[in-house]
């Protein structure tokens, strides 16, 4: 909870629109299906579920996104060790940088 | 008139030169008997030395228990010149003890499949328990045979035994590991002198068993072991991943003070104590190896800086609710939180900040099935009358965002005149424990 709004915070201070947060797998899932994303920062457990499900519909879906996790890249699947990692604790820097790189994807 | 015979022979297949001192009188016939004998009884040795060869070899390779006692059975079977040999393993069934079919000789297996276990009837009953050797010519002949019940004697479709050799295989401690059996359909093939030789197969077989018992037990230790550093390395990483969620957390919680705080000592103080919330809960989720926490530990937890009990209510506090309710790790952070949230705001602005104030924190469980979920009330009187805040602080954003959003349920503040009051509704199954 508190790192959700951290991470809120610092996006908003970016200038993002924020859209979430979602704290379940389920909940995540329905908005990446019914919004338009830029991007996503996705926390790789929520609450005990691996988020790696989200990962794969929005490669599907060619949504840019990074993970911000606690384990650094040990906790991805080897699907996932391309894409970029926040690794908690970060500076607001971090995921500006982080920010810009996804922004060039969507290019 | 004085014979003198010498025989000169030769294992190498050279010919056998017999030198006779007065050839008139000898008995060609029988010494060319006798020469036969002598080179039976010599082959027969030869046999008997390479299975002991055999036996001693495998015995000393050591590898799988099967292979090392079928090399010892067939060895057995080739030593004693006997029809068939078996090894049986003494097992515990229920109460009674039993020797077991482990491996054959000079028989299919199937000819065991109706009785693949030995009762300790009077015939076994010595091997059974290592008191020695069993050898008999004739085993039907036996004053003990045919007195055990339901058989009395062989089962009908046993292989036929009438020369029998019955060795124990005892361990160095005196343990009966099993025993070795051969048999022949003929009275009076086991000698005397094989009982002997089976005595030290016997023994050998002990210590081979013996050995790789020893050895699994030690391939058994490093395998846990290896299980165990592997256990520990996945508790380091738990336990790093956890570290760095609470530093982003206390990240979090810094950043939120910093911006709703009017001063630095405002910003000191408001740290601090969501500091100290935070690792209240921890202390109680560290009480039980971060399985969950009890939710009226959490709520007395963080009431007790404000004058609360030890174990909750108090003169300003009523707290009501089930005593065993338990919640998962993160919900009873994300609740702990919020509690100290809305007790510091009671404590600033709210019933707690008048010597006549008073809290009301209850909490129960409402629905059925899919639906259920926990209600729990946070009600405040006797303070200062109250109107809403112009500005939306932490404490309100963590509470009706925060909350709701990482527990799924929904949070109602009203900021009534008579008191500040908050209405949290939340699914039990993002609450509760795995455990």
């Amino acid at each position: 909870m508190m790192v959700s709004m951290l991470i809120e915070d610092m996006l908003e201070d970016l200038g993002c629109k924020v859209i979430g947060p979602a704290s379940r797998l389920d909940e995540a899932i329905e908005l990446a299906n019914t919004v338009e994303l830029d991007c996503a920062v996705l926390d790789v457990n929520l609450g005990g579920q691996p988020i790696f499900p989200l990962a794969d519909l929005l490669r599907a879906k060619g949504a840019p996104f990074a993970f911000a996790t606690g384990y650094g890249d040990a906790g991805l699947r080897e699907a996932d060790k391309g894409s970029p990692v926040l690794q908690k604790p970060f500076r607001e820097g971090d995921l500006a940088r982080i920010l810009g790189e996804l922004r060039l994807k969507v290019g | 008139m004085q014979k003198r015979l010498s025989v000169v022979n030769s294992s190498q297949g050279a010919p056998i030169q017999v030198t006779v001192s007065d050839t008139s009188t000898v008995d060609l016939k029988m010494l060319e008997a006798r020469l036969a004998d002598a080179r039976a009884a010599l082959a027969e040795e030869t046999v008997r030395a390479d299975a002991l060869n055999r036996i001693a070899a495998a015995i000393g390779a050591g590898g799988a228990l099967e292979q090392v006692v079928q090399t010892v059975v067939d060895g057995g079977v080739e030593l004693t010149g006997a029809a068939f040999g078996a090894f049986f393993y003494t097992d515990q069934i229920g109460e009674d003890e039993a020797l077991s079919l482990y491996t054959l000789s000079g028989a299919p297996r199937s000819a065991f499949d109706h009785f693949p276990m030995v009762r300790k009837t009077a015939i076994f009953a010595p091997t059974f328990n290592g008191e020695g050797i069993l050898r008999s010519d004739d085993i039907t002949q036996d004053p003990r045979y045919g007195h055990s019940a339901p058989y009395h004697g062989m089962p009908h479709g046993h292989l036929p035994v009438r020369s029998y050799l019955g060795v124990p295989v005892v361990s160095r401690s005196g343990k009966v590991l099993g025993a070795l059996l051969f048999g022949h359909p003929e009275p009076g093939r086991f000698s005397e002198r094989l009982e002997h030789l089976m005595a030290g197969v016997g023994a050998q077989a002990a210590v081979a068993i013996e050995n790789v018992r020893l050895h699994q037990a030690a391939r058994q230790e490093v395998e846990e072991r290896r299980l165990a550093a592997e256990r520990q390395r996945m508790l380091l990483n738990e336990l790093n991943h956890r570290v760095k969620n609470t530093l982003a957390s206390v990240q979090s919680i810094a950043r939120q003070s910093l911006i709703n705080a009017d001063n630095v000592e405002g910003f000191r103080d408001a740290f601090e104590a969501r500091l100290m919330a935070l690792s209240q809960t921890h202390n109680l989720l560290t009480a039980e190896n971060w399985q969950g926490a009890s939710l009226h530990d959490i709520f007395a937890a963080e009431l007790r800086p404000h004058g609360g009990g030890r174990q909750g209510g108090g003169p300003r506090f009523t707290l009501e609710g089930d005593r065993n309710l338990r919640l998962n790790p993160k919900a009873a952070v994300a609740l702990g939180m919020a509690i100290h949230e809305l007790a510091t705001n009671a404590l600033k602005y709210g019933a707690l900040s008048t010597p006549s104030g008073h809290v009301a924190l209850s909490s129960r469980l409402e629905g059925q099935e899919a639906d259920r979920h926990l209600v729990i009330e946070w009600v405040e009187s006797g303070g200062p009358s109250v109107s809403k805040p112009v500005r939306r602080g932490f404490g309100s954003r963590l509470l009706e965002r925060g909350l709701a959003g990482e527990l799924a349920g929904r949070v109602q503040l009203d900021y009534d005149p008579s008191g500040v009051s908050c209405r949290m509704e939340l699914p039990l199954q993002d609450l509760e424990s795995s455990e």
